[in-house]
C-alpha cells in the first residue's frame, strides 16, 4: 500500500513538469500579446523616436519572438527573473519581498476563516434549523455577497476611522518601526525570532483588519462545503451502522464522519487559498500592504513583460505545488486512493 | 465608555513598550526608531511609487523626480510667489541661485558663465566642483531619452557646449541664443552629481554609472536618503552641512507609498499623515472645510485638459466641424462635474481676438447647440456622423465624465460618439506616437513656462503632443522665430498672440479648463509650494 502511494505521487510530480513548461509559453506568448508598446511606455514623456529606438535595442524587443523566448528560458535555467521596469527592480527580489507579504495575510486569513467556518459548519450540520444554522446562513450569505473592496474599506472605516482600535493601514509595519531581519519574509514570525515582542505585536496589529477582510470572504464556501458534506456523511451508512454498534457520538463525529467529510473540504481550502492569493489586490490597496497582487496589476497595466511573466511563473509553481501537496493529503486522508488503479 | 475600550485596546502596546525600555537600557536591542522626534519628522502618503532614484535613467516615472529635487542641486533654481489664495507657488519669471552664487551671459547671449559656491560640499565632505558640473550635465545630454531631450529644450545637445573654467567656474556654449537654456537648467534635470564617487562605479557598458546611481544617489542636495524600500516607502534625512540655500526645518522626511486614495484622506483626517497627495476632487473639495486641515489648491501653469480632434479623420479636416464641436462642449458642466469647479475656466472669452499672450487663456467659445448644428450644416454634415471619443483610463476621474457630458451634447447635434477606453499604458503608443486616434481628450503640460513652448510641442505637425497631426504653415514659422526671442523682444507679445488667434479660429484642439494642483496637510504644516514638475519640494516646510 505504501508502494502504491509513492507511485501516485510521483507521478503527480512528473506531470508537474509539462504544466510549468506550458505556462512558460503561455505567459511569454499571452504578454506579447497584450497592447501597447513597453519601449515607448518606458521611453518616457518626452522621448523623441530615437531614444525609443535606444529603449527597445536595451529590452532586445527589436529582436525576433523566438530569439527573445530562448534568451528568456536561459536566463530562467539561471534563476534570472529580469528586470521589473515599471518598477526598477529585478523580479527576483521584487517577488521575493512581496510573495512573504501576500503569503503572511493570505494564509493568517485563511486561518481566521478555518477557526471560523469548520467549528460553525460542524455546529450547523449537527443541529440543522436551529439558531446556529441561521447564524451560519447569515454569515455565508453575507460573506459571499459583499464585495471584498466594501468590506474592506467598512473594516477601515470602523475600526480605524470612527473607532481608531487599528493601528493606520498604511501596510506591513508602522514607519516608527524598522523591519526585522530576513529569515522567513513573515514579519510576525522573523520579529519571533529576533525576540522583538514590539515589532511582533506592531506587525501582527497590522495584520488582523486585512486578515478579518480576507477571512469574511473565505469563510463563506469553507462552511458550506463543511455543513453540507458533514450532513452527507452523518446520514450515511457507515455512521448508522456505528451508531448501531453502539459507538460513542463523539467518536462517530468526529472520527468517522468527519475525515470523510473533510476531503472536499481539502480541495475547497486549495481553490480558496490560490484565489486569496493571486486576488486580493483590493484587500492590498486599501491597506497599503506590498503584496504580490498589487505588483501584477501594476505591471499588467505598464505593459511590462519580465514582472508579468515572473509572476505567472511563480503563481504556476505555487498552483502546482499546492495542487500536489493537496492530493498528497487526499492519498492520506483517503485510503482508497492509490489502490486497484 | 469608549474611551475605556480604548484604553484596554492599547493596554498591550504600553506593556510592550515598557518591556522594550527595559530591554534596551540592558544594552540588548538598539533600535533608532524613536531618535528623530515626531515633531521634526514630516509624514507624507502618496498614491506613486518611486521606481528609481537616478531621474536620468530611462523609465523613471514622474514620482521620482522628487529626488532629484530634494536630494540633489542644480545651479539655480525658480523663485516662489504667492499664488494669490494664500498658497505658493513657483515664479517661472525669476531666477535665483542655487549651488551657482552668481552668473554672467554674454552680450550676445552665446555663452553662460556660473559661479560655484566655494563652501559647498557633496554629503561626503568633499568639495563641489566645476568638473562634477560638467560631467553631470555629459550624462543628461549623452544616456538618451527624456534627460536628454530635456536638455535640447534649452539648447544644450553636445559635452562640448560644457567647459570647466576652473575649480569654481563652469562655462556654457551655445549655437544659438535661447531664452529657454537659463530656465531649462532650473528644471529637475540637469541635476550636479558626485562625479568622483560615481566614477569609481562606471564600468565599459555602463560608462555614466546608471546602474549604482539608479540605487545610491550621491549629491550633495539638502535631503540625504535615510532608506529606499521600493514599492513601500523613502526616507529622507537632512544634511546639515548644505550650503546652496537655508537649512530646511524637517529632520526628517517619510514619503510612504498608500495606493488608496480613501486610505489617504482616511489618514490624514486622523492626523497620522502630515501631508496627503493627490487625493481625489472631490475629496479635496469636502476636506476644505475641516478645520484641522488646510488646502492647497493652484492652477498647474501651461497645462490644458482639451479635446483634441485628428485631422487624419476626414471630417475634422474640416474647420467649420471642430467649430461645431467647440459650440457643443457643455463647459460648465464638464468644469463642476469633473474638475469639481477646481481650477481655471477656458471657454466663453468675450473678445474675438486675444487681447494678451497670456497661456492658457479663454477661448471665445460657448455652449451653443444652435450654432453647432447650423455650423455643421454649413460644412455639408447636416446629419452628423459617428465617431468614437478615446480616454486614457490611466486619467480616468476627470477623463470618464467629461467624455460622457460630451458625449451626450454631440448627440444632440448629430454625432454619435461612443466612448473608447484605453489603457493607460497604450495610451502613448496610440495616441502620441501613432497619434491615430479620432477625438480623444489630452492633458499637455509643458515645464518651460512659454506660450510659444507649448505651441512647440503641440501645434507643430510631428511633435510628440500634437496628437491631432495638425498641420499650420503660419504658426510653423511663428513658432520657430520667437521660441529663441526673449519675452522683452515688442515683437514677442505680437507674435504670441498672433498663435493664439490662429489655434482659436482653426481649433484643432478645444481648451476646456486649466487643472489645478491639490495638497492637502495638517493645519500645522506649511511651506507647500506647487512647482510645474508637480512633486514635493520638501525643503520648504515646516511644522508647529
Amino acid at each position: 500500500m505504501f508502494y502504491d502511494k509513492a507511485t501516485l505521487i510521483l507521478k503527480r510530480l512528473l506531470l508537474a513538469i509539462p504544466t510549468l513548461l506550458g505556462v512558460l509559453v503561455i505567459s511569454f506568448s499571452l504578454t506579447r500579446a497584450l497592447p501597447g508598446d513597453p519601449a515607448v511606455y518606458f521611453a518616457g514623456a518626452m522621448a523623441d523616436e530615437a531614444s525609443i529606438q535606444q529603449v527597445r535595442e536595451q529590452l532586445g524587443l527589436d529582436r525576433t519572438l523566438v530569439y527573445q523566448f530562448i534568451t528568456y528560458c536561459q536566463n530562467i535555467a539561471q534563476g534570472e527573473f529580469g528586470q521589473s521596469l515599471s518598477t526598477g527592480q529585478s523580479v527576483s527580489s521584487e517577488l521575493g519581498a512581496r510573495l512573504p507579504a501576500s503569503l503572511e495575510l493570505t494564509l493568517f486569513g485563511l486561518f481566521l476563516a478555518l477557526a471560523i467556518s469548520i467549528p460553525l459548519g460542524i455546529l450547523s450540520a449537527l443541529k440543522p434549523n436551529t439558531w446556529i444554522d441561521h447564524l451560519c446562513r447569515i454569515l455565508v450569505t453575507a460573506g459571499a455577497s459583499t464585495p471584498i473592496f466594501f468590506s474592506g474599506l467598512f473594516l477601515m472605516f470602523v475600526f480605524y476611522y470612527l473607532l481608531g482600535w487599528a493601528p493606520s493601514p498604511i501596510g506591513r509595519l508602522d514607519f516608527i518601526f524598522l523591519a526585522p531581519t530576513h529569515v522567513t519574509g513573515f514579519y510576525t514570525i522573523d520579529a519571533l525570532l529576533e525576540a522583538d515582542f514590539e515589532t511582533f505585536y506592531a506587525a501582527l496589529s497590522q495584520l488582523i483588519l486585512p486578515a478579518v477582510t480576507l477571512a469574511l470572504c473565505a469563510l463563506a464556501p469553507i462552511a458550506r462545503m463543511i455543513r453540507s458534506s458533514m450532513i452527507t456523511a452523518l446520514d450515511s451508512e457507515y455512521v448508522k451502522a456505528a451508531k448501531a454498534n453502539g459507538i460513542s457520538s463523539y467518536v462517530r463525529i468526529y472520527v468517522y464522519a468527519l475525515q470523510n467529510a473533510s476531503l472536499p473540504l481539502l480541495t475547497v481550502i486549495g481553490l480558496v487559498f490560490g484565489f486569496l492569493l493571486g486576488g486580493n489586490v483590493l484587500v492590498e490597496k486599501v491597506y497599503s500592504w506590498p503584496g504580490v497582487g498589487t505588483f501584477a496589476i501594476d505591471a499588467l497595466i505598464a505593459s511590462d513583460y519580465a514582472a508579468i511573466q515572473g509572476f505567472v511563473l511563480i503563481m504556476a509553481v505555487l498552483f502546482v505545488s499546492l495542487n500536489l501537496f493537496i492530493d498528497i493529503l487526499y492519498t492520506l486522508f483517503d485510503p482508497r486512493m492509490g489502490r486497484n488503479e | 465608555m469608549l474611551n475605556n475600550l480604548k484604553a484596554k485596546i492599547k493596554l498591550p502596546s504600553k506593556v510592550s513598550l515598557y518591556a522594550l525600555l527595559a530591554i534596551s537600557t540592558l544594552g540588548a536591542i538598539s533600535t533608532n526608531a524613536n531618535a528623530v522626534s515626531r515633531k521634526n519628522t514630516l509624514v507624507v502618503v502618496s498614491g506613486g511609487s518611486i521606481n528609481s532614484l537616478d531621474i536620468h535613467r530611462a523609465g523613471t516615472n514622474r514620482t521620482s523626480y522628487q529626488v532629484a529635487v530634494n536630494m540633489y542641486d542644480r545651479l539655480v533654481t525658480f523663485g516662489i510667489k504667492d499664488a494669490g489664495n494664500g498658497s505658493l507657488k513657483y515664479d517661472s519669471a525669476t531666477i535665483n541661485p542655487e549651488l551657482a552664487n552668481s552668473w554672467e551671459v554674454s552680450e550676445d547671449g552665446l555663452s553662460y558663465l556660473f559661479h560655484i559656491r566655494e563652501d559647498a560640499t557633496f554629503w561626503d565632505g568633499s568639495s563641489i566642483t566645476a568638473s562634477d558640473v560638467k560631467w553631470s550635465f555629459d550624462r543628461a545630454v549623452s544616456l538618451g531619452g527624456f534627460p536628454t531631450v530635456q536638455m535640447k529644450a534649452g539648447g544644450l545637445s553636445s559635452p562640448s557646449q560644457f567647459e570647466a573654467v576652473d575649480e569654481h567656474t563652469f562655462k556654457i556654449t551655445l549655437d544659438k541664443a535661447n531664452k529657454l537654456t537659463l530656465p531649462d537648467l532650473a528644471v529637475p534635470i540637469p541635476i550636479i552629481i558626485n562625479a568622483d564617487v560615481a566614477k569609481t562605479h562606471a564600468t565599459k557598458d555602463d560608462p555614466w554609472a546608471a546602474e549604482y546611481l539608479h540605487r545610491t544617489p550621491v549629491g550633495g542636495g539638502a535631503y540625504m536618503l535615510e532608506r529606499w524600500t521600493p514599492g513601500q516607502q523613502l526616507v529622507y534625512k537632512r544634511f546639515d552641512q548644505w550650503k546652496s540655500g537655508p537649512l530646511p526645518q524637517m529632520e526628517r522626511v517619510i514619503v510612504r507609498e498608500v495606493p488608496s486614495a480613501a486610505t489617504r484622506r482616511a489618514l490624514i483626517e486622523r492626523g497620522d499623515a502630515d501631508v496627503a497627495l493627490s487625493l481625489s476632487a472631490k475629496d479635496v473639495k469636502e476636506l476644505k472645510s475641516n478645520k484641522d486641515l488646510s488646502v492647497s489648491s493652484s492652477t498647474i501653469d501651461n497645462t490644458i485638459h482639451a479635446l483634441g480632434m485628428n485631422m487624419k479623420f476626414e471630417p475634422f479636416q474640416n474647420s467649420k466641424v471642430r467649430q461645431a464641436i467647440a459650440y457643443a462642449i457643455p463647459y460648465q458642466q464638464v468644469f463642476d462635474v469633473a474638475a469639481y469647479g477646481m481650477g481655471e475656466p477656458l471657454w466663453g472669452r468675450t473678445t474675438e481676438q486675444a487681447t494678451s499672450p497670456a497661456w492658457p487663456q479663454r477661448f471665445p467659445y460657448n455652449t451653443d447647440l444652435a450654432k453647432a448644428k447650423a455650423l455643421l450644416a454649413e460644412a455639408g454634415y447636416p446629419d452628423g456622423f459617428s465617431v468614437p471619443i478615446s480616454i486614457n483610463l490611466g486619467f480616468a476621474e476627470w477623463s470618464e465624465p467629461t467624455a460622457l457630458l460630451i458625449q451626450e451634447n454631440l448627440k444632440a447635434i448629430g454625432i454619435e460618439a461612443p466612448v473608447n477606453k484605453i489603457p493607460g499604458a497604450s495610451w502613448r503608443t496610440k495616441a502620441l506616437v501613432e497619434k491615430g486616434l479620432e477625438l480623444h481628450l489630452k492633458n499637455f503640460g509643458g515645464w518651460l513656462n512659454y506660450p510659444d513652448y507649448y505651441f512647440y510641442w503641440a501645434y507643430i505637425k510631428g511633435h510628440l503632443f500634437n496628437s491631432m497631426n495638425y498641420e499650420n504653415a503660419t504658426i510653423q514659422q511663428l513658432v520657430d522665430s520667437t521660441l529663441n526671442m526673449p519675452t522683452e523682444d515688442p515683437q514677442y507679445p505680437i507674435n504670441v498672440m498672433k498663435m493664439i488667434d490662429i489655434a482659436t479660429d482653426e481649433v484643432p484642439m478645444i481648451p476646456l479648463w486649466q487643472p489645478a494642483l491639490n495638497v492637502v496637510m495638517r493645519k500645522n504644516v506649511s511651506g507647500y509650494v506647487n512647482w510645474f514638475h508637480r512633486q514635493l519640494d520638501i525643503r520648504a516646510f515646516s511644522k508647529e
